[in-house]
């Protein structure tokens, strides 16, 4: 069995990417044989998060100017640097393909969508695309790095994935926008097999102090901006399931207004974001409580293989 | 073999015994609307060594013959003789007229010697080149004038006469004769020349990876650029295939289209759906349009190969709404008449494969020879293969497939009265009528599929040797359409189940020359 997991937004900006690729990098380390697929279209990204600039495309296979081995690098060498030295630990195998940023290429395939039926191949040969991962890359997981918003891709995204992930960030202008999206758009996919969950980035209990993040009714401080958002966090392990308590009403108020469970909420890890280069945290910094977070992710049930 | 490997070599057998419709030319993807339906278009057909560029030029002019186009061909490398053989197998049924062959440096007359071998290149060779090629075509022009003087378009400068194809094999050759800028000055003069007599032409050229800029050079000249690539798969086999890289001033596809040489040197494309396979539509998944391999999966009235590709059509629906047109798959449903027809006893093992394939191909002949189906315009038909059968949808009148059962039946009693029982022809048919929807598939052929065919099916399933059995909703239609129905339409049973325990009710149509009066086995058990 696979699973072909979507990670989808309203807004940009939400840390799909980001969380995305150290998942996948997660789960090849444990083992499983990832491919992580930079389907942004609109905005890529992926090609710079693994500093790579493939000879060929997505987009290329989309139209037919490459086969599937030549869009799917080989990023396992990547993962090999955090094995104990010594170690047999057998890692599984991440392949990437990239979505190509030059501009003429973002024009073309949305210039292409317009026209019945290129527009009816490209989506055969996107729906082949994952098949092919699966039968004969033998993938585990396929990921989808999606565009947010209501696009052609990201909806053609989403329908061909088996769990989808809605990413948002806490405290922001888009849970409106999550909210209404999610009603209209990730009923369609639900009803017809898919499996979607709400996943709260960046949420407080990381970088403000733990105490006050284990506050249990912490008084609300104007100067701290974290003070609507607090996340139950153990003094050890990984962080549980979020319960938000905010002046919303309820702590499960996202979940019933999208019925969506939230399968977790990734601590904000302001350290690393400032960063000057996010690279595979879970491997990097593998005690860090964004990566105990996501290795809780990648072992729950609901994305199990 | 799969179904898609049969089509492909049934393509090829109707090709090499021309046989299959040979007037149509190769389904390039998006080729076939600048090249047919424009008066005038030089492309450049390039790809490396091998890859079977002489023999789709090959293919190119015959075609052109069956369509009666004046065809000529230039070459710098090959002589007379080379040619002749080149050509000598072609099988293009009656060509109205020879292939003119244009060589400067060939004379094919002049026994070869030292003293009279030609050695013609750089400028001398283009001029020599060109003004064959002017002679040739207006010799053709005022020949045709002879007959039709007012085809002469004299606002314009065009001459708007006999189409004419013309290939030149190869301009790689001939840059070993010429500078790459002479060259190029040749490209523009022969396409200025050639868009005066109405010419399609292709150019060949032998490219590496290296020749990149002479290929966009030549491109900015020509009026469309085809490429082909040749690969090898993980068993060492040639995979051919070939695609439109530009099309001036009209739509084209870049799909790459694999294709194979037949041993007679003829271009077989593939997902078989060759325009050489006569038009015959197999059945395609609705989202992946893959070849169809056992019981389709049917929802909402689409068919497909998996449940997988029916949720993710599924949720694109939902997800689209009425808008599911955006995605390029279909949307709308028209209704249609179905005729599926089933060879009784075809695959009886003491039947040996050569008799099998014999009755196949004389139940084609009679099927094809029956006014109802040929007064049915090939648009409004598909056919679809059915293991020893086929079913055939039609999207007229409700009485065609009804009319095509009769006419049929007589024609097997005719058929069969000399002959042994080994070799009689024995058939079952069901017929019924629903809703289909269109669905394009790889090569943008357009199939249709509904439960209308599957109806058919189960109906022609519940009957023997002889009978025409016939499904409600086309029955009533036609019981209502004429009075001469009444009297061989029957009811036989108001609760047949069929598949998943439906129940349907079921008629038949006989009389005394057709169909089969004694109730069907199945039906009487059921009862």
């Amino acid at each position: 069995m696979s699973q072909c997991i979507a990670f989808h937004s309203y807004k940009g900006g939400t840390g799909k990417t980001t969380i995305a690729c150290n998942l996948a990098a997660m789960l090849a380390f444990k083992g499983y044989n990832v491919s992580l697929l930079d389907l942004d279209v609109y905005a890529p990204s992926l090609h710079s998060y693994f500093d790579c600039n493939p000879d060929k495309w997505i987009n290329d296979l989309l139209f037919e100017n490459s086969e599937l081995r030549e869009i799917m690098v080989d990023m396992t060498p990547a993962l090999t640097q955090y094995t104990a030295e010594g170690s047999n630990k057998k890692l599984g195998r991440l392949l990437v393909g990239f979505s190509n940023p030059q501009k003429e290429e973002i024009y073309k395939l949305e210039g292409t969508i317009k026209t019945a039926n290129a527009n009816i191949q490209l989506l055969r040969r996107f729906v082949q695309l994952r098949e092919d991962l699966i039968s004969d890359y033998d993938s585990d997981y396929v990921i989808l790095d999606t565009s947010p918003g209501i696009r052609y891709w990201s909806i053609n995204s989403l329908a061909v994935a088996d769990v989808l992930f809605l990413t948002l960030k806490y405290g922001d202008l888009d849970i409106e926008g999550t909210i209404k999206m999610a009603k209209d758009i990730y009923g369609s996919f639900t009803k017809f097999g898919s499996k979607s969950f709400l996943l709260l980035n960046r949420v407080a209990g990381y970088c403000v102090p733990r105490a006050y993040a284990l506050g249990s009714q912490p008084e609300k401080s104007n100067n701290n901006p974290h003070h609507n958002n607090i996340v139950q966090v153990p003094e050890e392990g990984p962080i549980e399931l979020a319960v938000i308590r905010d002046e919303l009403g309820s702590d499960t108020f996202l979940s019933d207004q999208t019925r969506m469970e939230m399968i977790s909420s990734i601590p904000c890890y302001c350290d690393i974001q400032f960063k000057k280069k996010e690279f595979l945290t879970v491997l990097q910094h593998p005690d860090h409580p964004f990566a105990k977070q996501l290795e809780h992710l990648a072992m729950t049930e609901q994305i199990k293989v | 073999m799969s179904r898609a490997a049969n089509e492909l070599n049934r393509a090829e057998d109707q090709n090499n015994s021309g046989g299959g419709d040979s007037s149509r030319s190769p389904l390039i993807p998006g080729i076939d609307l600048p090249v047919q339906n424009t008066n005038s278009k030089i492309l450049l057909l390039y790809g490396p060594s091998g890859v079977g560029k002489t023999l789709y030029c090959r293919q190119f002019l015959r075609e052109g013959l069956i369509k009666g186009h004046r065809c000529v061909f230039v070459s710098t490398a090959l002589s007379k003789m080379q040619f002749n053989a080149l050509f000598s197998n072609i099988d293009s049924r009656k060509p109205v007229d020879p292939i003119e062959f244009i060589n400067p440096r060939d004379d094919a007359a002049a026994p070869l010697s030292r003293h009279n071998y030609k050695v013609i290149s750089g400028k001398k060779l283009v001029t020599a080149i060109l003004s064959n090629i002017i002679r040739s075509l207006e010799t053709t022009v005022g020949n045709d004038t002879k007959a039709a003087p007012s085809t002469r378009d004299s606002i314009d400068g065009n001459i708007s006469n006999k189409a004419v194809r013309l290939v030149v094999d190869s301009l790689t050759h001939m840059l070993l004769l010429l500078r790459e800028r002479t060259l190029m000055q040749f490209v523009m003069d022969l396409t200025d020349v050639l868009k005066k007599f109405n010419a399609t032409a292709i150019l060949s050229l032998t490219t590496s990876s290296m020749d990149q800029s002479l290929v966009t050079n030549l491109g900015s000249v020509v009026d469309g650029v085809i490429e082909m690539r040749l690969k090898e798969d993980s068993y060492g086999l040639a995979i051919r295939s070939i695609r439109v890289r530009h099309i001036k001033g009209a739509y084209y596809d870049p799909r790459w289209l694999t294709f194979r040489i037949s041993t007679n040197g003829n271009i077989i494309f593939s997902n078989g759906h060759s325009s050489l396979a006569g038009g015959q539509a197999g059945l395609t998944c609705t989202l992946c349009a893959k070849p169809i391999i056992g019981a389709p999966l049917v929802r909402s009235d689409f068919v497909f190969d998996s449940k997988e590709c029916m949720e993710i059509y599924q949720r694109l629906e939902n997800a689209y709404g009425s808008k599911i047109s955006d995605t390029g798959l279909p949307s709308e449903a028209f209704d249609a008449s179905f005729f599926f027809i089933d060879m009784v006893g075809l695959s009886d093992p003491t039947l040996s494969v050569k008799n099998q394939v014999h009755k196949i191909e004389i139940l084609n002949e009679l099927i094809h020879s029956c006014d109802a189906f040929r007064k049915v315009s090939t648009g409004k038909k598909v056919i679809l293969p059915a293991g020893d059968g086929m079913a055939i949808g039609f999207l007229s009148k409700p009485e065609i497939p009804l009319e095509l059962s009769i006419q049929l039946h007589r024609k097997l009693r005719a058929y069969n009265e000399e002959k042994s029982l080994a070799e009689e022809i024995g058939v079952r048919i069901g017929l019924a009528s629903g809703p289909v929807f269109t669905v394009a598939d790889l090569n943008n052929v357009q199939n249709i599929w509904g439960p209308g065919i599957i109806l058919a099916r189960r109906v022609m399933d519940a009957g023997d040797k002889g009978h025409i059995l016939v499904a409600e909703s086309l029955a009533q239609v036609l019981l209502s359409l004429k009075d001469e129905y009444r009297q061989i339409i029957r009811l036989i049973s108001d609760k047949y189940k069929i598949k998943h325990g439906q129940q349907i009710k079921l008629y038949t149509a006989y009389s005394d020359d057709f169909g089969n009066p004694q109730i069907p086995a199945k039906v009487f058990i059921n009862r």
